[in-house]
């Protein structure tokens, strides 16, 4: 008996103690990013400078204490939950939880990506390798998702077209057979809606979607394996020396923080320190930042 | 036609039938280890063990890439230490005072309360850590509450119902006579509990602990929501990763080098479960 309340007893005082040691402030910012091999975060830590590049290396700064989440959809509720967090998802995925920061001025919206003014946005391409540029059905798609049937079916899913003023589309007669597209899980959303509306112009086609990451995706068409990429990224040099890549939508990647934070707007540097962990405090992001904290 | 029947019906056809569905059972085991040894050769060749298993840093999409899986050992380690001795203190003494001291009617309708948290899928868990163990953290001791006391918590949770139905087997399994003689002598019934009784049952109250341990160093649902899966050192209130929670987290995307990387920390998560199998075996030999 004693010996157990003499156990539980310094459980909790090294509890006590261990707590004691950590010392994180009220204002520390909790910051929020993607996996590894996730197309949104490798566009993200592009764009944003964390993910620099240096001749032939490539270095990775992102903060070593930064919570790594699933998916986009984690990301959005993590950050809705906490008051100090700061997150990045895709524009569409974002919902009515988390409040969306402008960057450097710009609000993140249809406007603002097509004209290019909102910095931190990604193409999602349709990429064709040799196999895929001689394919009929392939092609064919591929005219389906440019043309004003398919960005209509962009813009409804949430994400900014490439062209608002697409020429309608004209089926090629009689195709039949089936194409696989792989990639990307980023574009999983548009690509269901789209692959339905393609069925009804080309009933006799079947495409075989398989999501696989973007990286993965363009390596199976690079093997001929799939006839269609699916990329949420841009394509590298060497990959663009076989590869021919047709962008279908862009994607806005939204900075998110707690609606209980004041904050309105971030600069890009500022978005590279706080993910670098050069900034560890609201408080140092402007005046009058400090997120509240209700503890 | 009854010699036809006759042959199906005969000891050793069905002998033969029973032994070929024990060997079924065994090769998914062999083709598992199988997999994952081809699968993890090249990171080891490329990256060299030492190097993978000290490294301490996990960077999958710099170049050139780095794979170290150090930190992330230590992090299921202690996560899972965390959750045992939550565990076994609450579940020791629950078995306790289920064998002991409990009324059979009462103790009845705790067993099926137990055994209820035990159907509970651990993903539902795990969310139930986001929802409520976090926010508890962070407004108790600050930071931003995915740790690996979060985590220790979830996870001993998870694993307290094999804890307590392992321990009353090993409580009920010491001869009753032992309680009796002790009472006789004199002694208090909770002295004769705990200096008797307990220590009667220490061997397979062991290996009760060891055998939990393994299923807990493979719990990944509900580690991957708490955890918070930073790659560092693990501290009490910091965020942790663990090797389940690598795995399940990049297996997704990965392909070349990373993706054999992934089999690989599977691969050090195997030796690890296979070490403490081991030694479980060990300690009931000495039962």
């Amino acid at each position: 008996m004693k010996k157990i309340s003499l156990f539980v007893l310094s459980l909790i005082a090294g509890t006590v103690l261990f707590s004691c040691m950590q010392g994180s402030g009220d204002d520390t910012i909790t910051v929020v990013s993607r996996e590894a091999s996730s197309g949104t975060r490798t566009a993200f830590d592009e764009m944003t400078g964390v993910a620099v590049k240096q001749g032939n290396e490539v270095k990775d700064s992102l903060f070593s204490e930064a919570l790594i989440s699933g998916s986009s959809g984690s990301v959005g509720m993590t950050v809705a939950g906490e008051p100090n967090a700061i997150g990045y998802t895709s524009l569409a995925s974002a919902g009515t939880g988390p409040k969306i920061l402008s960057v450097n001025g710009i609000m993140p919206s249809m406007q603002t990506v097509s004209d290019g003014s909102y910095p931190l946005h990604r193409p999602f391409l349709l990429v064709l390798g040799e196999a895929g540029k001689t394919n009929s059905v392939a092609q064919d798609f591929v005219n389906f998702v440019s043309s004003k049937e398919g960005q209509d079916i962009v813009v409804a899913a949430g994400y900014v077209p490439v062209r608002t003023d697409a020429p309608a589309f004209s089926p090629a007669a009689d195709l039949s057979g089936k194409i696989v597209l792989s990639g990307s899980t980023s574009v999983e959303p548009v690509m269901a809606k789209l692959q339905e509306a393609y069925k009804t112009y080309q009933p006799n086609v079947q495409l075989e979607i398989q999501y696989v990451g973007s990286t993965a995706g363009l390596k199976d068409v690079a093997s001929d394996k799939a006839q269609i990429g699916l990329s949420s990224r841009d394509l590298t040099a060497e990959e663009l020396v076989t590869l021919q890549a047709t962008p279908f939508a862009h994607d806005a990647i939204a900075v998110i923080v707690n609606k209980k934070n004041p904050l309105n707007d971030i600069t890009t540097a500022q978005i590279k320190s706080v993910y670098t962990g050069e900034i560890r405090n609201w408080s140092a992001l402007g005046d009058g930042t400090a997120a509240e904290n209700n503890s | 036609m009854d010699k036809f029947i006759s042959f199906f019906l005969r000891d050793s056809f069905i002998r033969c039938v029973l032994s070929f569905c024990t060997i079924l059972c065994t090769i998914p085991i062999f083709l598992m280890f199988v997999f994952i040894i081809h699968q993890a050769w090249p990171a080891f060749q490329h990256i060299g063990v030492l190097e993978f298993l000290v490294g301490t840093a996990w960077k999958p999409t710099e170049v050139p890439p780095h794979f170290g899986v150090f930190f992330m050992i230590t992090g299921s380690i202690v996560v899972t230490l965390i959750a045992m001795i939550f565990a076994m203190a609450i579940g020791l003494g629950t078995s306790i005072y289920l064998v002991f001291f409990c009324k059979p009617r009462i103790a009845e309708f705790i067993n099926q309360a137990i055994s209820l948290l035990s159907s509970i899928p651990s993903v539902v868990f795990g969310f139930w850590g986001i929802m409520v163990v976090v926010p508890a953290i962070r407004n108790i001791f600050g930071g931003n509450g995915n740790s690996v006391l979060a985590a220790g918590i979830v996870l001993s949770i998870i694993i307290l119902p094999t804890v307590i139905s392992l321990n009353i087997a090993a409580l009920q399994a010491v001869p009753r006579q032992y309680l009796e003689g002790a009472l006789a002598l004199g002694s208090q019934p909770e002295e004769a509990i705990f200096s008797i009784m307990l220590r009667a049952a220490k061997p397979a109250i062991l290996n009760a602990f060891i055998l939990t341990l393994g299923r807990a160093i493979g719990e990944t649902t509900a580690v991957v929501l708490v955890a918070g899966n930073a790659n560092i050192f693990p501290r009490l209130l910091k965020p942790v990763r663990t090797l389940t929670a690598n795995i399940a987290l990049e297996m997704g995307y990965a392909s070349g080098l990373h993706y054999n990387a992934i089999v690989a920390s599977g691969a050090v998560l195997f030796v690890i479960v296979l070490i403490l199998n081991l030694s479980a075996k060990n300690v009931r030999a000495r039962i």
